[in-house]
């Protein structure tokens, strides 16, 4: 989850607790970035924690510093540049980005059921991207469909999204041992499929 | 004289539903790449669905 430290108010708490409780009846775990304590570079570990995460909230409310607005928009553009969805809420007197004047935002007044809506329209877009993945797998572009694959198992948790990397990654290996031609970038992909594989 | 017409559906494509537009778009499966979003709502003639 992404929101600014400062100027906590009593509609931003709330907020918080209406995502707490929509995203854990859905079985999703919130993290922020705050809680989280380690001896890194902050921004670094917004960007790891941006990576390793199924979508993303983003809440913008009334009179919210420049600086906290800017930081809020780059977190989203980063997730957006990794193809995630972001989920943007926002109180009815806020000002956001023009970049976002054409999203479609959740309105505090419908936060829970349009957040509910969203998170169970979700599980759709994971059945999708299993498709896609499935049909780049067999035409052999193994980086796209283990991308799918990813992001389906952060969403759904789904062992069949396993199932399918543990097999890309024997593909990898075989083609990576067969061929010269791009060995370092299958090489590199094993690696960061074993790591996920090993986390997940 | 009757009209000649295509038998069978296109080969080397599918149609699956994007839930996020809810319109379907055509994939090659030669290449794993989506080639057309469906600007109008229903799939397209044709074309085996996935």
């Amino acid at each position: 989850m992404i929101e600014s430290r400062r100027g906590r108010k009593k509609k931003t708490i709330e907020i918080e607790k209406y995502i707490k409780k929509c995203c854990s009846d859905k079985g999703y775990k919130i993290i922020k970035a705050t809680d989280i304590k380690r001896s890194k570079d902050y921004l670094c570990k917004i960007c790891e924690l941006i990576q390793s995460v199924a979508f993303g909230i983003a809440v913008y409310t009334d009179n919210m510093p420049p600086d906290t607005l800017g930081n809020i928009s780059y977190e989203v553009g980063c997730m957006h540049s990794l193809g995630k969805e972001v989920y943007i809420i926002k109180t009815s007197k806020a000002k956001v980005p023009s970049d976002f004047k054409r999203t479609e935002y959740i309105e505090e007044k419908k936060l829970k059921k349009d957040l509910t809506e969203r998170l169970n329209d979700l599980k759709n877009q994971a059945n999708y991207m299993y498709k896609l993945g499935e049909l780049s797998s067999e035409a052999g572009d193994l980086e796209k469909a283990a991308e799918y694959f990813k992001r389906i198992y952060l969403i759904m948790k789904d062992s069949r999204a396993i199932k399918k990397l543990e097999t890309i990654l024997i593909k990898i290996n075989q083609i990576s041992e067969e061929t010269k031609k791009n060995k370092e970038l299958y090489m590199r992909l094993a690696e960061s499929l074993k790591y996920f594989l090993k986390l997940a | 004289m009757a009209r000649k017409r295509r038998g069978g559906s296109v080969r080397n494509r599918v149609q699956a539903l994007n839930p996020k537009t809810k319109r379907w778009v055509k994939i090659d499966t030669k290449k794993g790449k989506i080639i057309s979003h469906k600007s109008t709502p229903g799939p397209y003639k044709r074309i085996r669905k996935k």
